[in-house]
């Protein structure tokens, strides 16, 4: 997939917030959050990554292919 | 209900009757709360009954132009509420042909939704309305500026035209999809995340499957606000599409308790479904079957000692194994943000109990209006 690594969950949220700020919802709307950040746990090394969309991609910098590893449950 | 201009040959009808309009005794199955027109008419006053004309059933207008009310041959007004025509004014070209005296009645197939005839489900969504004392909305939808409207129901079917008034050219998604059950158990499906949020208009036009609305999931899903009470009885309803080709999460629905009744596709190789449940009490095997690109309804029932599978109304019983792994409720994807769905759901019903007896009448009942299999 394309996106954005991040070796600590930190910076994970760091970068989402970079992006939200960008962002204006309504007050009262239910959508609260323009992407997410998810954890790749069964890769090694394991990171958190933010993936890439239209709109993240003006604002993060440093995207990257990368494979998640599927775990088996 | 039969229009029988509709099933004969209107010029059969016009020589058979000879006039404008057909006579009461020449009705059949009609009413006295309905009015059939037989040939193109002007419907230019109406008195009595419901003036909002606009509010009838359109599943008995074979044509209409709310601006003159212009009726085709064959259409037939119905009282939204079943109130009397007392007084029926109809022109063509412009001049008076006839009063229609019809008068009184009731108005035919009132409403009954799924959940007035098999109550008691712990969660219920759905594109059409479900029970009929349910008034809320059908789903929240998002547009392209970010502004949210929630989208309810006309004549029990999802409201489009609202849906495309609001959303215009652009792209709308999916916010909430909400519960029409009695809400006891398990609160609406909900995602918060924009780039997360299913489709339901894309570039200004409904998402459609057999040509009804679908909610489109592509690297998107749905989680539910409240979790379902676990149950180690449960009976799962759901109407959906897929057109990928990789493993992809139908739903998974449970607690964090790890207890959960999960159903994925392609865990044991493309075109396979399978289904799984870890809140029966003892061991019994994970069950699934082919399943074509498409839509389908699958069900399934857990007991505390079996798990059924259905796939169009058929009993599968091939070890296919779900995919499963979050003890989470949502549909379309898993909490990892993999295997996301690559199709669409219609309608997803839940219930904690055995639904074995009423199983095959419900999936008559989804199948009747998505006309799936």
């Amino acid at each position: 997939m394309e996106g954005y690594k991040f070796k600590t969950e930190q910076e994970a949220i760091n970068a989402l917030k970079q992006v939200n700020d960008k962002v204006n919802f309504p007050e009262g709307s239910v959508t609260t959050s323009w992407t997410t950040y998810n954890f790749a746990a069964s890769n090694k090394p394991s990171f958190y990554y933010i993936a890439s969309d239209k709109f993240t991609d003006t604002i993060l910098k440093g995207k990257e292919l990368f494979e998640v590893v599927y775990s088996e449950n | 209900m039969v229009n029988p201009i509709n099933n004969d040959d209107a010029a059969l009808m016009l020589s058979k009757f000879g006039t404008k309009y057909l006579a009461e005794g020449a009705h059949t199955d009609v009413s006295a709360s309905q009015f059939v027109a037989q040939a193109a008419t002007t419907l230019t006053v109406l008195t009595g009954g419901d003036a909002a004309i606009s509010d009838n059933n359109k599943n008995y207008l074979a044509s209409m132009s709310l601006g003159s009310v212009e009726l085709k041959a064959g259409a037939l007004i119905v009282a939204p509420n079943g109130e009397s025509f007392k007084s029926i004014t109809v022109a063509t070209g412009g001049a008076l042909v006839a009063y229609n005296s019809v008068i009184e009645g009731i108005k035919p197939g009132s409403f009954v939704g799924l959940l007035d005839t098999y109550p008691d489900a712990a969660a219920a969504y759905s594109l059409r309305r479900l029970r009929t004392e349910y008034s809320g909305s059908a789903i929240r939808v998002r547009r392209t500026d970010n502004t949210e409207q929630d989208i309810g129901f006309v004549n029990n079917e999802l409201d489009t035209v609202s849906l495309l008034s609001f959303v215009g050219s652009g792209n709308g998604f999916v916010v909430k999809w909400y519960d029409q059950s009695t809400g006891n158990d398990m609160g609406n499906g909900i995602q918060t995340t924009a780039t997360l949020q299913p489709k339901i208009v894309d570039s200004g036009s409904v998402t459609l499957e057999n040509e009804l609305p679908v909610i489109k999931f592509d690297d998107s899903g749905m989680d539910f606000e409240s979790l379902i009470t676990n149950s180690t009885v449960r009976t799962v309803f759901a109407a959906f599409n897929t057109s990928g080709t990789a493993e992809q999460q139908v739903f998974i629905n449970g607690d964090f308790d790890s207890k959960r009744m999960q159903c994925s596709l392609y865990r044991s190789g493309a075109g396979k479904l399978g289904f799984a449940s870890t809140l029966k009490a003892s061991a019994s095997p994970d069950v699934g079957g082919d399943i074509a690109t498409g839509q389908s309804l699958i069900s399934a029932i857990q007991t505390t000692t079996s798990l059924e599978g259905y796939i169009n109304a058929s009993s599968v019983s091939d070890s296919n194994s779900s995919r499963g792994g979050a003890g989470i409720n949502n549909i379309g994807y898993q909490v990892s943000g993999v295997r996301h769905l690559i199709g669409g759901f219609s309608e997803y019903i839940i219930y904690n109990s055995d639904q074995s007896a009423d199983r095959s009448a419900i999936e008559t009942n989804i199948n009747g209006f998505y006309s799936i299999y």
